[in-house]
């Protein structure tokens, strides 16, 4: 169990972030949730889906990173092998937490919490979370508004994908992946848009999605889809130089 | 006849239906009363997963049944309400909690406060006030405190019939397994006098009880009963059910999430889940119909997807001569606020308050048929108030609902909220003002004004009377369980000192 702490400059103040991209670093995970908000930024280098959320009965947003649940292909030798960082990604350690006993989700004011169990966590190396006189740093503040943008994209993200899930636009997808090898694997619990029903939408759910702002967010996850191409490659290249 | 006033009691059918009668019966009457019940192995029940209202907590009462045993025999789940998606408008999301939210005053419910908090700024939702609601969101259910929440259950209906047939027998009714084809009615007076099986067995009767379902085979094709048909109402004929795995604790409410062309339906049992899409086969086809249930089901299908076909609408004499009409054969409305049962409870009590004497009696007749009558027709138009009152114009389906002719007494009521928030509660309705009240807000339908009482408090007041009942909301949440903990513990798999989550 992760171990959870509110972020405060006398507890943690010499609490120092050294972050390394590598696998073994806190950061092997098969998928990044993601938010609405950064669909148009991920698209070009992630292949971009729903995941189903039982235990909210939602549909996530989510980037595809892996083909195993411990595999992210986008993980170097402490450099993230793409431009773009998904927000989920960006912002550990830290994570939100609400103060005071909140009974929902979203009820209490939000406030930084830090991970120390994350491999990231340092006395000695890395960035500073605090100034030496307890002032914000930079990545701090970064942090501040990454978990901002996070918690507002928790609320924009469900209403999309309910107003989807509403025009019966969000379908299973069943996907069997050949690698270069032979090797096959099949891809179980994604989702993806339905573009047989999305041709068939009237004018007046079409004009709804637009007002919302969400015919953008479709195209952005159709677009993504040639990365999935990609990522099967990163895969190829890591089976090539592990069997030589 | 053979044996004076009303002794021999035939059941035909067994289902949830007929075991509830015979259960109600039996426990009732003792040894007085003579009961058989004849069902056929052959013949499927149309019972899935099924979701109820608080009032079955009565009916166990009548029986003498034990909550936990109830529970474990059944592989039930509490529940506190029903969360609606996507009724009014895609995307919208509401509540309908069995609790009434806040506190009323004697001229004002708790909405016209709330709704006056809204017109100063206070944004908390007005599901924030409810206590079932707000349990139901933190996936919590236990009994901490002095307000305890209202609550129904969900279960197996298979399962249920199973235990209420095991109480029956305990009480002695007897089971006749057997197919019926024919029923004898007397030359003089029309009445039932006996049916015969596939065995040629003649079984005979003073009062006969029909839980045969749609076809109704002794209260319309021998007694010619008659139907109203309220299909121009609503809509959906057919029904698609299949049980999937848990893939999460089961949650401690009702799904009821708005399709192209019909609403879909998640119960969560202990360990499965009963799923099901009701629509309208104009609008789309079985195959479709298919393809959208299993695209928004979690967890492997457990059984394949079964089909149902039915008209709504509702037998005219649903007691007509020595014979009563009971679930199905009665009439059908599609279990959105999950009626089903509690119809045939309250048909069921209120025969036997009516039972008769020593012959049928006409005037009683009527008095229970007309009864019966309004209260079926108060719950069709609750549910026509779902479909109605929306915003959607993603397909014609709805759109057509909201521009169809209503039930006048459906009108009035949407009129008479919409002017100034105003609901009042017919005598023998089911549903109590504060069902209307967050239907219709949930489905858009806003209030031009609130009861001018509430202006008695200032805003200073009126908004720390909001704040400390929110709070006491919040407070009372907290006390309680996980609910999956809950249902742990009473089948004493932990100890009350690990409740707490």
């Amino acid at each position: 169990m992760a171990r959870h702490e509110l972020l405060d400059n006398i507890t943690h103040k010499d609490l120092k972030i050294n972050l390394r991209y590598q696998p073994g670093a806190g950061f092997d995970h098969q998928m990044a949730r993601i938010f609405p908000i950064e669909l148009g930024a991920l698209q070009a280098e992630y292949p971009l889906f729903f995941a189903r959320n039982t235990d909210r009965d939602q549909y996530d947003l989510v980037a595809l990173l892996g083909f195993e649940s411990d595999e992210n292909l986008y993980l170097g030798q402490g450099d993230w092998l793409a431009k773009s960082l998904p927000l989920s990604i960006e912002r550990q350690p830290f994570l939100i937490g609400f103060e005071g006993q909140a009974t929902s989700p979203g009820s209490g004011q939000p406030v930084i919490h830090v991970d120390m169990d994350h491999p990231s966590i340092s006395e000695e190396h890395g960035e500073r979370v605090f100034l030496p006189h307890g002032g914000e740093s930079v990545l701090l503040e970064r942090m501040n508004e990454v978990l901002g943008l996070i918690h507002a994209g928790h609320g924009e993200s469900d209403a999309f994908s309910r107003t989807l899930s509403g025009l019966d636009l969000i379908e299973p997808l069943n996907l069997e992946v050949t690698f270069a090898n032979g090797e096959k694997t099949t891809l179980n619990g994604l989702y993806a848009i339905n573009e047989d029903n999305l041709r068939q939408l009237n004018a007046e759910s079409l004009d709804l999605l637009h007002q919302r702002g969400y015919l953008q967010h479709i195209y952005m996850l159709l677009a993504s889809l040639p990365q999935l191409g990609a990522l099967i490659e990163r895969k190829n290249q890591k089976l090539q130089s592990q069997s030589e | 006849m053979a044996a004076p006033g009303m002794h021999r009691i035939v059941i035909v059918g067994g289902g949830t239906a007929g075991w509830m009668a015979a259960a109600a019966l039996s426990r009732t009457f003792g040894e007085a009363k003579d009961i058989c019940l004849i069902e056929s192995d052959e013949i499927g029940t149309v019972g899935v997963g099924e979701a109820t209202i608080p009032a079955i907590k009565n009916f166990h009462l009548l029986l003498g049944l034990d909550e936990r045993e109830f529970l474990n025999a059944v592989n039930g789940t509490f529940k506190l309400g029903i969360e609606f998606d996507h009724w009014g408008q895609l995307g919208d999301r509401y509540f309908h909690p069995f609790g009434p939210p806040g506190t009323d005053s004697w001229a004002a419910q708790f909405h016209h406060y709330w709704l006056k908090g809204q017109s100063i700024g206070e944004n908390t939702g007005f599901n924030d006030f409810s206590v079932e609601a707000s349990l139901a969101r933190a996936g919590r259910f236990g009994m901490e405190g002095d307000r305890k929440p209202n609550y129904a259950y969900h279960f197996d209906a298979g399962l249920y019939a199973k235990l209420l047939r095991r109480l029956s027998e305990s009480w002695r009714v007897r089971r006749i397994e057997g197919k019926v084809v024919d029923v004898k009615l007397t030359t003089e007076s029309g009445m039932i006098e006996s049916v015969r099986l596939e065995s040629g067995e003649l079984v005979a009767g003073d009062f006969f009880i029909d839980c045969t379902g749609f076809r109704g085979l002794l209260i319309e094709q021998a007694l010619h009963s008659g139907w109203e048909d309220w299909s121009h109402w609503l809509k959906s004929d057919s029904a698609l059910a299949v049980q999937t795995e848990s893939v999460a604790p089961p949650a401690p409410f009702t799904r009821a999430t708005a399709r192209s062309a019909g609403w879909q339906w998640k119960i969560p049992l202990q360990h499965r889940v009963g799923n099901g899409l009701v629509y309208c086969s104009d609008y789309i086809d079985d195959d479709e119909a298919r393809k959208l249930l299993l695209d928004n089901v979690d967890g492997q299908t457990i059984t394949e997807p079964r089909q149902l076909r039915f008209k709504t609408g509702r037998r005219l004499m649903q007691w007509n001569k020595n014979c009563l009409a009971l679930g199905l054969s009665s009439g059908f409305l599609e279990p959105l606020e999950s009626t089903s049962i509690h119809l045939i409870q309250n048909s069921l009590i209120r025969f036997i308050k009516l039972f008769p004497a020593h012959q049928i009696e006409q005037a009683e007749v009527d008095q229970f048929n007309d009864d019966v009558r309004l209260e079926f027709e108060r719950i069709r138009d609750f549910i026509i108030l779902h479909y109605h009152v929306n915003q959607r114009n993603d397909s014609p389906y709805w759109v057509e609902l909201r521009e169809m002719d209503l039930p006048d007494t459906l009108a009035h009521k949407i009129e008479l909220f919409k002017s100034n928030g105003r609901v009042f509660r017919d005598q023998y309705e089911l549903f109590a003002e504060q069902s209307w009240v967050v239907v219709m807000m949930g489905q858009g339908l806003k209030p031009g004004g609130f009861h001018p009482i509430v202006d008695n408090l200032s805003d200073a007041d009126l908004r720390r009377f909001l704040q400390q009942t929110r709070a006491s909301v919040d407070q009372l949440v907290q006390l309680q369980p996980m609910h999956d903990a809950y249902l742990r513990h009473l089948q004493g798999v932990e100890g009350t000192e690990s409740l707490r989550a």
